[in-house]
């Protein structure tokens, strides 16, 4: 029979698809063979290296492992990392390393706030000599490639994190010298304040001499630049062009170089290598050569992708993964707590919420229309909906209410204006600043126009979101005309800082990093809080201890050594930030921890053990020290 | 004739993806918006740094990201670069975006032109079915199905198939394109494990698609019913089976057969959804990923993938109808 | 003539036309009551059921009861009344959206399919641009100049993205409908277009019309949702799409059991007014479309 036009066509689309079938298989098996060539080549890699460490003598391999454990644990957490092909293994290049970079790089010493402790990693001993400090090395340490580590190394990554990150701590470092393999010291340009020292101590040694040691003094020069510009910059001078054409021209081929170097693989002196990267799993050996290898139980550390929270409460509910942070609702987490093993506690997150007001704009320049909004709100019913376990704050001094007694004694605090819910009083504040509430139910300003306002918060954080609309319910109920708005991320913030947001949701004296006020202060009167919402940080305010200009504060904070003294600038601080109402925080952020025990890994701390207290600003970090402090061993049951 | 008539849709074509990928192009580099901030709050989580802090590390990442040529310049660059079959590069990964396409499209285009192929076939033979038996169960039922898959959103069919089946029952995989203790190669191990873990990123768009291919053939093939030749064959006391194959199935997909060449365009640019719940490393993933770091390079060539595609398909579309359906011939003709 | 006529007349043809066809075939008859029941609900529901949006946290995740028929959601708010005030916005944009993108589709598919030419290699071309570029960043950069409060503009917005498919397809049928012997015989005794257009064309792709409108209107309330969290309009908790993936991806309905009602009652809704929606368009389709009769 003649082969009709249907059925030509047929055979037609038939043969398109097998094309692109062909095409899928063809491609994916070319990968595949790609694949395979590249891991052949890593797996050559390594035994190259376990070669050269097999150079080093017997003897101290048998001091480093008296009692090799028979079986080691597997630990499995989420995370992201730049996504094959595009992973590259430095830790300068796009995106980092990932989240196996507090398993493969590690600082001089890890500081645990909890207990204000320092735990010793790369160093053994600090001395504080005035002006200069000297941290005394580990001796025995190697790089994951066998090379040893010595001070060299911490002078390049030095150079190398202020050179690329402008990191912060070069304002007061004059410069750093090695008089030996093991001795590193700092000189400073003034005397060593508990801040700094933290700031120095556990940056991560993340750039090996002899892999980044050739940009050094590149990378010198242009932190010697940056310095001079940041003096400028701080003695309210101008910047001269060409001192800023010169930094750029120094600044922008050696980024461009030390991004160039692709070695596939990070190395570090941590206690795990990596293994494997693929787009959904980064897998971690034990490095056998590390300095505390004999107490580490834990022999792989695989790393999920974490995509997206409800992912992660799956992981857990397939017992997939032994920890992870991944914030969800007390309905969830009583799910996920089902699960016998699967433990789970709160620790702050050193951060809060806030109802920010962009202070350049009517009527949010009105102070009492702020204070009123402050009265009007049931915060609590905002922490509800939005972010359950965070923690109820009826302040606003920009001290975490988590940390309030350690900074705020009670007759500091009873200075300070207690925003409790209660409209009564919002109504008659705005009542005395001349507000009128129409026939309509609405609040009209003191000129007789109908407020109404439009509320924003970034989209991408649905939790925000949710708040945010528990807020607009809230204004509308109260007479004020609101209506929510979430705004895409990268747009939120961009319109915040150029001070385009009237009322929004916002971060509020964030004290990541540092665990201190002044990180938090800074970002309100320095970064970009300020901008967000134009704070006069340089006007004169009274307080109950005299006139204070909060930048000048935030700058004597930064500075003082003496803890009493430190405690009264943040009393000024907190007694202007609170009752000028910048921000109103609505709750502050806590970590929902989760962890498994019992099923691949046991020995977890209690929830009261201050080595939870990493966890803010890299939560692997936490993990790592339980790991290499040994805490961490094999379940029975696995 | 038919040379000169495909040779003009070529050209056609060709006009549109040039048009459509440099207003895309535009679009891409007009997004508004800063980045820094977005890039700094996942740094200052991961690294326990000060935000401050934070923002500079982010510039470190994205430098490079305000390229100090102008608009107009990047352009040509953009399309002189695709002539040449480059890409472009990626912002964030700083690697060619062709490489990131290598690495993706396969495993985009094995699942979906496998779920694609499922879909399509169950769907047809429900749709003939359905318009064949109208007064049977199967009619309403299938209907239901259909308002049931089409009306729920592929984010849920897909959280769903991955919470019961994947997470609490644990039958199939909950991430990845293979088992990563495997080694890649070929050999049964690791194409089972292959397949095992493309099942349920399968099943989901199989789900959602089979009742809307059963609706549109039965609705093309309730039409041709009515058709004179299928009248006389039934008056010829021809099989009922036969009718329905030979002469009903023949005509009744040929305006379904349009479409499923243009839902293979659509194939290239993935699924975000469902390859973002499987972690399937996929187009559609890097997608994501590129959408929500603003990676202008790595969106633009992406982008550019999914109108080829597109245009692709239409064009074959196009090319095929008339030599399948004689009476857009004789039109085309004219 | 028409006087004589009157109301009743008016009324006894609609019901022999419309009303009995209806109520003799089943399928049709659920559809119409089905669809009749959204649209009450959108227009008198939000008058008769009041809406209380504040959060009672003890409350949360209420079972169906006589107080709460569709329990309640995350922050113990009644979801039925959410349900019922977010009808009106939900079917609205989406009736209108869906609406523009038909008559768009319909006018471009049409006019391209029939005159050929220039005016179909622009059109098309046209088409297939919109079929190409990709929405997000148009959105993104809408969201960064616009913002709308109408649902006009809304619904507008909608449209701009689902029209350029259909128009496509149209323009198809149309090619192979000018070859059909009705429609060159309406040519050779010279009917005008509008005749062709109105009597011959449009009747014949109807229910590939009606088919699209329906899913367009089940697109729209999803993808109304992504306009929202662009900023484009303002967030509405009680609108279907958003309380479906809040249910999803915020509260995790899928995770906690008592949580299913808050997921499960937006998408029923969806599900139920696109099963309404086919079945009334499959039976209006089976009682009206005369070449199917002889099935019956």
């Amino acid at each position: 029979m003649k082969m009709t036009k249907l059925e030509t066509g047929l055979v037609v689309a038939l043969i398109i698809l097998v094309l692109i079938f062909g095409a899928a298989f063809v491609s994916l098996s070319m990968r595949i063979s790609e694949l395979s060539a590249s891991l052949t080549n890593i797996s050559g890699k390594i035994d190259t290296l376990s070669s050269e460490v097999k150079g080093i003598p017997e003897a101290i391999k048998g001091i480093t492992h008296p009692t090799k454990p028979t079986k080691l644990a597997e630990f499995v957490i989420a995370g992201g990392w730049p996504m094959p092909p595009g992973y590259h293994g430095n830790p300068f290049g796009p995106g980092g390393v990932g989240s196996c970079y507090r398993f493969i790089h590690e600082p001089l010493y890890y500081y645990i706030p909890g207990n204000a402790s320092f735990l010793p990693a790369l160093a053994v001993s600090v001395e504080d000599k005035g002006k200069v400090l000297v941290v005394h090395l580990r001796k025995n340490v190697t790089w994951h490639d066998g090379k040893p580590f010595t001070s060299k190394d911490v002078k390049t990554t030095w150079a190398l994190v202020g050179a690329l990150w402008s990191n912060k701590a070069w304002r007061y470092i004059d410069k750093i010298e090695t008089p030996d393999d093991y001795t590193v010291n700092f000189y400073l340009t003034r005397t060593v304040s508990p801040l700094l020292k933290i700031t120095i101590l556990t940056q991560p040694i993340v750039a090996a001499d002899h892999l980044f040691g050739k940009w050094t003094d590149k990378a010198l020069n242009v932190v010697s630049l940056m310095k001079q510009i940041w003096d400028l910059q701080a003695a309210g001078k101008e910047v001269p062009k060409d001192l800023m054409d010169k930094y750029n021209n120094l600044k922008t081929p050696l980024l461009k170089e030390v991004q160039a170097f692709k070695p596939g693989k990070p190395t570090g002196t941590g206690a795990f290598m990596l293994d494997k990267v693929t787009t959904s799993v980064l897998v971690l050996k034990k490095f056998d050569n590390h300095w505390a290898t004999n107490k580490i139980m834990v022999g792989t550390v695989r790393i999920l992708r974490w995509t997206s929270n409800e992912v992660v409460w799956a992981y857990h509910m397939a017992r997939k993964i032994d920890a992870s942070h991944a914030a969800a609702t007390p309905d969830v987490v009583k799910q996920l707590l089902n699960d016998p093993n699967l433990h789970f506690m709160l620790t702050s997150d050193l951060s809060q919420f806030a109802i920010a007001f962009n202070t350049r704009v009517a009527p949010f320049n009105d102070i009492n229309f702020r204070k009123a909004i402050a009265y009007a709100i049931d915060r609590k019913k905002m922490r509800e909906v939005g972010n359950y376990y965070a923690m109820d704050e009826v302040y606003a001094h920009g001290v975490l209410p988590s940390m309030q007694s350690q900074w705020l004694p009670n007759d500091v605090l009873a200075k300070l204006t207690k925003y409790e819910y209660n409209p009564s009083k919002a109504e008659a504040i705005l009542k005395a600043a001349g507000y009128k509430k129409g026939s309509d139910g609405y609040w009209r300003t003191p000129d007789g126009k109908t407020i109404n306002i439009e509320v924003t918060c970034p989209a991408g954080y649905s939790d925000w979101v949710l708040a945010l609309d528990e807020l607009v319910r809230q204004l509308n109920s109260f007479g004020i005309k609101a209506e929510s708005r979430p705004i895409p991320n990268p747009v939120f913030w961009s319109r915040a800082h150029a001070g385009k947001l009237g009322m929004h949701l916002n971060w509020f004296c964030s004290w990541a990093g540092t665990g201190d006020p002044y990180t938090g202060y800074y970002d309100l009167y320095y970064g970009d809080r300020s901008k967000d919402t134009g704070v006069p940080a340089n006007k004169t305010f009274d307080t109950p201890w005299g006139k204070a200009v909060p930048s000048q504060l935030v700058d004597q904070l930064l500075i003082e050594k003496d803890p009493a003294k430190r405690k009264e600038i943040v009393w000024k601080l907190a007694y202007i930030t609170n009752e000028y109402l910048w921000e109103i925080p609505w709750a502050e952020k806590r970590i929902q921890i989760y962890y498994l025990d019992g099923v691949r890994v046991t020995g977890w701390p209690l929830p009261t053990d201050p080595v939870w207290t990493l966890c803010p600003g890299g939560i692997e970090r936490a993990y790592y020290v339980m790991i290499i402090s040994g805490m961490l061993k094999p379940a029975a049951s696995s | 004739m038919i040379a000169q008539r495909i040779t003009k849709r070529i050209l056609l074509s060709f006009f549109t993806l040039l048009f459509s990928a440099s207003i895309t192009f535009f679009l891409v580099n007009n997004i508004p918006g800063n980045v820094i901030d977005v890039l700094a709050a996942q740094i200052m989580e991961s690294y326990g740094v000060s935000y401050d802090e934070a923002k500079q590390m982010a510039y470190t990442y994205y430098f490079g990201y305000e390229s100090n040529k102008s608009l107009l310049e990047r352009y040509i660059d953009y399309i002189t670069n695709i002539f040449r079959g480059n890409l472009g590069t990626s912002i964030m990964y700083r690697v060619p975006v062709n490489s990131i396409v290598v690495h993706a499209l396969p495993w985009t285009l094995f699942v979906l032109s496998l779920s694609l192929l499922t879909g399509f076939a169950i769907g047809t033979l429900l749709g003939l079915l359905m318009a064949w038996r109208r007064k049977t169960f199967l009619d309403p039922l299938v209907t239901a199905y259909a308002s049931f898959t089409d009306a729920t959103p592929d984010f849920v069919t897909a959280m769903l198939l991955f919470m019961f089946l994947a997470a609490r029952l644990g039958w199939f995989p909950l991430k990845g394109a293979y088992d990563e203790s495997l080694t890649p190669g070929f050999y049964p191990a690791f194409i089972i494990s292959v397949l095992y873990h493309a099942a349920l990123p399968i099943l989901s768009y199989v789900i959602e698609h089979i009742g809307f291919w059963a609706l549109i053939v039965k609705g093309s093939a309730a039409s041709v019913l009515e058709e004179d030749f299928v009248k006389a064959a039934e008056a010829r006391g021809l099989h009922e089976r036969r009718i329905l194959t030979a002469y009903v199935g023949r005509v009744a997909l040929i305006p379904v057969i349009a479409m499923l060449a243009i839902q293979l365009g659509y194939m290239l640019g993935g699924s975000t959804i469902v390859e973002t719940v499987f972690t399937y490393p996929g187009i559609g993933y890097f997608f994501s990923q590129a959408s929500s770091t603003l990676d202008f390079g790595l969106m633009q060539g992406l982008f550019f993938i999914i109108i080829l595609g597109i245009i692709l398909a239409n064009l074959a579309v196009d090319i095929i109808y008339p030599l399948i359906d004689p009476r857009a011939r004789r039109e085309s003709a004219r | 003539m028409q006087g004589e006529l009157g109301h009743e007349g008016v009324l006894v043809n609609l019901y022999y036309s419309f009303f009995r066809p209806i109520i003799k075939y089943r399928r049709a008859a659920i559809g119409f009551v089905i669809l009749s029941g959204f649209v009450l609900m959108a227009t008198v529901g939000p008058e008769v059921v009041p809406l209380n949006l504040k959060t009672d946290f003890s409350q949360r995740y209420k079972p169906p009861s006589f107080q709460h028929p569709l329990g309640t959601d995350y922050g113990g708010r009644d979801i039925f009344q959410q349900i019922v005030h977010g009808s009106r916005d939900v079917l609205t944009i989406a009736a209108l959206a869906a609406m523009y993108a038909i008559t768009i589709a319909v006018t471009i598919g049409i006019l391209s399919g029939l005159l050929g030419g220039i005016v179909d290699a622009i059109l098309t071309g046209l088409t297939d641009i919109f079929l190409t570029i990709p929405s997000f960043p148009v959105m993104m950069a809408i969201a960064a100049v616009f913002e709308v409060r109408d649902p006009f503009s809304f619904a507008a917005i909608l449209a701009i993205w689902m029209w350029a498919g259909l128009a496509r397809s149209i323009r198809a049928e149309v090619l192979s409908l000018k070859q059909k012997e009705f429609i060159e015989a309406a040519r050779i005794l010279g009917l005008g277009t509008s005749h062709i257009v109105f009597r011959e064309i449009l009747p014949n792709i109807m229910p590939y019309i009606v088919i699209n409108f329906i899913t367009m209107i089940r697109s729209a309330i999803t993808a109304s949702v992504g306009i929202m969290f662009l900023g484009i309009v303002p967030f509405k908790i009680t609108h279907w799409g958003v309380m479906l993936y809040m249910a999803m991806f915020q509260y995790g309905a899928v995770y906690v059991p008592e949580g299913i009602y808050y997921a499960l009652a937006p998408l029923f809704c969806i599900v139920l007014l696109e099963y309404g929606a086919i079945s009334l368009a499959h039976g209006l389709d089976e009682i009206f479309n005369p070449r199917l009769k002889t099935y019956e």
